[in-house]
């Protein structure tokens, strides 16, 4: 019985010309690819193949197969053929179950004819390619250290991270006991070092590092040295001799100048074994896109249980764009709540107390972070970080997101059942009152939201003529998703600098500006965030210099994108001349001494007069 | 076993209104019983309560209040629904499929075999005299080629009980005179037709028992003989009989203190006329 529904299902989907423009359009995309140039890495262009498929195909398909399963049911309550199922014996359980399968049964058709095409475009695109960089058709396995330790002098530990100083006087050992081939196609054995790394150096971003590689049993070693780029993680080949049953592979790091500091955790540094079995990956990765596919018809099927096709599809549209963005929602309910910043930072608005901020706290805070449970989260189906860096995807997160879908399939089936069973088979006039009533009310509430936020804006009067054209084009693509997009980033910037991820914060900070650059405000508080609190956050003068650089840069930037805006000039100069008083900071003859390296004369002279502007505008200051 | 195909207790249906109102009643207090192997028909004006009362009989709605067994099962009951064939008011067909995949399609929800269900396709598709068209797809059909392919998926399997929502409408009046046939058909073969309709000649010709509703509220139930028979007067048709011959049975009738009404020419209806004119040709 289900099999028949499921069947027809299918059928009916198959003939609608809805999925054959996504088949023709999924086709023509993954024709094209191949021939696209890159101008980055060699297998730039093949990462390209997977993302484009993994992301925009895959999405293309997903916004078919929501269509069709969000407006199946309504559709068929509607033009009452489910009349002529509902008087056959079939249970209401197994119209829904049908439904699901046949669409199920769609999205695997649709996966492996696009996934096909796709598979051709990479192992053309990967035939072009030198050797070397062949290592994306790799899949491997990845193995953690079984033992780390730090031998020598420790220098600090922050946040988890411990740092050892460079030239020798602390070494970072990490062991690994159980390497051994793990598959007939292991070709080799590699290690991918992820290490923090900062430099005394000024803003030097490579540091050289002492690399040593040694197995117990053989009893011999190899060293070399490593010039590692800052925030860049790099690979290294490991000698097969190294490998050996019933053995221990110790692999040793230390920065060789004094000067250069290292961070480090357990997981820094990942042994793989290089297997050549891309297929059986990609295999992997279809499997776990298909549970994604089969999570949101689910919650389509679900919703148009009973909801009217046109609300069932924007609601299974929300249900998945939110279940990719939880972690954004998290940094909502985050940004809802006191901030302890420093008071140099805290824009006035901020500063006030607002009795909304507080009602927020129950009223929007709580549900957000309920709904973070309630929905499903798309991110466990992400399998194209595990394609891009060639890693074998495990059997456990295949497993684990199979579970997840099962879990989840139960439970929208049990509420599709106890609505499809109490609902009146068609639509009468109140039900459609009804869902109009909340939709009104919906509208009207994103109403009251954007008057309130809009009287906040006087402030951002943007000129267009300013702008510099590689910004613009974004801009433009965005649209009236601007402002949201914006939002976005600042839940996200405070979030992270909450979490202290200050490197993270840094690029939201850049992209922030980059949407509003006409907006003072933005320069100005990013600016102070980073020259004064984040700056704080560090002991050593080297690593206070480097962020309060970053800050004045960024408030120098915003200077000459606004240069009508004389509040931003005035904190530039504030900053000048605040920041390298030695009356207020004691490391300021060292911040001195660094920006007379990096500026010119005539820079400083401009810096000098700047500052002394402020100081004779504002002489309460002083 | 149930001897009664159809029993309703109290059968209630009221529509509430977005704040939880009552705003129609549907159905009110439906007490009915249709016997097994009769033709009963269900008529009253549009919006009366008969097709409120089908869906609330096929489990399609869920009543306010009160009970309803089909067969002997609960209303919706799925061993019922294997013994019931129901053809709606109109035909709610997946245009997509054509005539023989919609039979199919229907068929195996029964669970009916391959090879069987093969030959009650053909049977079917012959019967209501769609071969030319078995592979054309529905959304090319005319609202008669509907109605008959509707009547296929109906009583693809067989059915003991046969609920017709309006089965005449938009068929010409040979298909009418069809339907008419296959019902009486039906009778012959023992199944329990219930019959929803409007077109009260219809209902004359074929019904044994009917009930009539008004805004919701059945009114009278009986056999057509008896709600229609008028114990007071007499008929009698007589051919070859000339005009002195009829003055004098007249003059006899009166002289017995009979009260002659009319003395006509007896008509045959249009439909008759009709299908004669078609069937000549």
């Amino acid at each position: 019985m289900i099999q028949t529904i499921a069947i027809h299902t299918l059928r009916e989907s198959l003939r609608k010309k809805t999925l054959h423009v996504l088949i023709g359009l999924g086709i023509l995309i993954m024709a094209v690819l191949p021939v696209i140039p890159t101008t980055d890495e060699p297998d730039a262009g093949v990462k390209m193949i997977l993302v484009v498929f993994f992301q925009v195909v895959v999405l293309l398909c997903i916004s078919g197969v929501i269509l069709l399963s969000a407006t199946s049911l309504p559709y068929e309550i509607e033009d009452k053929t489910i009349y002529g199922i509902l008087s056959k014996p079939v249970s209401r359980l197994k119209i829904i179950v049908g439904k699901i399968t046949g669409f199920a049964l769609l999205s695997a058709i649709l996966l492996v004819i696009l996934s096909l095409f796709n598979l051709v475009s990479v192992y053309y695109r990967a035939s072009h390619l030198p050797e070397e960089y062949r290592g994306i058709l790799k899949a491997r396995k990845e193995f953690a250290a079984s033992d780390f330790s730090i031998e020598g002098k420790l220098h600090h530990t922050r946040e988890g991270i411990a740092w050892i100083a460079g030239g020798r006087s602390g070494v970072a050992r990490w062991s690994f006991s159980d390497i051994q081939k793990t598959h007939e196609n292991t070709s080799g054995f590699e290690t991918d070092c992820n290490l923090k790394l900062e430099s005394g150096r000024g803003l030097s971003d490579t540091i050289p590092l002492m690399i040593r590689m040694e197995n117990d049993r053989v009893n011999r070693g190899k060293s070399e040295v490593v010039t590692a780029k800052v925030d860049k993680p790099f690979i290294l080949k490991i000698d097969p001799e190294m490998v050996l049953k019933n053995s221990t592979l110790n692999i040793t790091v230390f920065p060789i100048l004094a000067t250069d500091y290292m961070g480090v955790t357990h997981r820094d540094i990942k042994v793989f074994s290089v297997q050549k079995s891309f297929l059986s990956n990609y295999a992997k990765a279809v499997f776990i896109t298909f549970l994604k596919f089969l999570l949101i018809l689910i919650v389509a099927v679900m919703g148009s249980t009973y909801l009217s096709a046109p609300v069932s599809i924007v609601s299974a549209f929300v249900v998945f764009l939110c279940g990719h963005i939880l972690e954004f929602i998290k940094d909502f309910s985050l940004l809802i709540q006191h901030h302890d910043m420093h008071e140099h930072a805290v824009p006035a608005v901020l500063k006030t107390p607002n009795i909304l901020l507080v009602y927020m706290d129950y009223l929007v805070k709580k549900p957000l972070e309920w709904i973070c449970f309630v929905l499903p989260d798309f991110r466990r189906f992400d399998s194209l970080k595990f394609l891009l860096n060639g890693i074998d995807i495990p059997l456990e997160t295949v497993g684990v997101s199979f579970g997840y879908t099962i879990v989840y399939a139960v439970i929208c089936l049990f509420i599709s059942c106890s609505v499809l069973k109490k609902k009146r088979v068609f639509l009468k006039s109140w039900d459609a009152e009804r869902e109009t009533f909340f939709l009104l009310l919906l509208l009207c509430s994103i109403l009251l939201v954007n008057v309130w936020i809009a009287s906040f804006r006087n402030t951002s009067e943007t000129s267009t003529f300013r702008y510099d054209p590689t910004e613009s084009i974004p801009l433009l693509l965005l649209g009236g998703f601007r402002g949201i997009a914006v939002d976005f980033l600042w839940a996200r910037a405070i979030a992270r600098h909450e979490e202290k991820k200050y490197y993270e914060l840094l690029t939201v900070n850049n992209l922030i500006a980059k949407l509003q650059p006409n907006f003072p405000a933005v320069w100005i508080f990013q600016a102070w965030n980073m020259a004064y609190n984040i700056a704080n956050e560090w002991d050593a003068p080297q690593n206070k210099w480097k962020w309060i650089y970053t800050g004045l840069n960024f408030a120098k930037k915003g200077a000459v994108k606004n240069p009508e805006n004389g509040d931003l000039f005035f904190e530039l100069g504030y900053m000048y001349f605040h920041l390298f008083d030695q009356r207020v900071f004691k490391y300021a003859p060292y911040y001195r001494e660094q920006l007379k390296k990096r500026c010119g004369r005539r820079q400083l002279r401009g810096v000098a007069l700047l500052a002394k502007a402020v100081s004779f505008a504002y002489p309460e200051i002083t | 076993m149930d001897s009664y195909a159809i029993r309703t207790e109290g059968l209630t249906k009221v529509y509430k209104d977005f704040w939880r109102r009552k705003s129609t009643s549907a159905l009110t207090d439906l007490n009915l019983t249709i016997e097994r192997g009769e033709i009963f028909g269900l008529l009253g004006p549009n919006g009366s309560g008969k097709t409120t009362t089908v869906k609330l009989l096929l489990g399609l709605l869920f009543p306010t209040s009160g009970k309803s067994w089909v067969l002997g099962y609960p209303s919706g009951n799925i061993t019922a629904k294997r013994k019931l064939g129901f053809l709606p008011e109109e035909s709610y067909l997946y245009k997509f499929l054509n005539a023989e995949e919609i039979l199919d399609f229907y068929a195996k929800l029964f669970d009916i075999q391959k090879k069987e269900r093969k030959r009650r396709i053909d049977a079917l598709i012959h019967e209501v005299r769609l071969d030319h068209v078995r592979k054309r797809p529905l959304s090319q059909y005319s609202k008669g080629m509907l109605r008959r392919i509707g009547l296929a998926q109906a009583i693809i399997n067989d059915p003991e009980l046969v609920i017709l929502d309006e089965p005449t409408s938009g068929l010409d009046p040979i298909g009418s005179r069809e339907m008419k046939d296959l019902i009486l058909e039906f009778k012959r073969q023992k199944k329990t037709v219930v019959l929803c309709s409007h077109l009260l000649a219809d209902v004359q010709d074929i019904c044994d028992r009917i009930a009539i509703f008004n805004k919701g509220v059945l009114q009278v139930t009986g056999t057509v003989k008896e709600l229609l028979s008028q114990n007071d007067a007499i008929e009698f048709v007589v051919k070859n009989l000339s005009e002195n011959d009829i003055q004098a049975v007249k003059a006899f009738v009166e002289s017995r203190n009979g009260n002659v009404l009319s003395v006509d020419h007896p008509s045959s209806t249009l439909e008759d006329l009709f299908i004669s004119i078609i069937q000549r040709r």
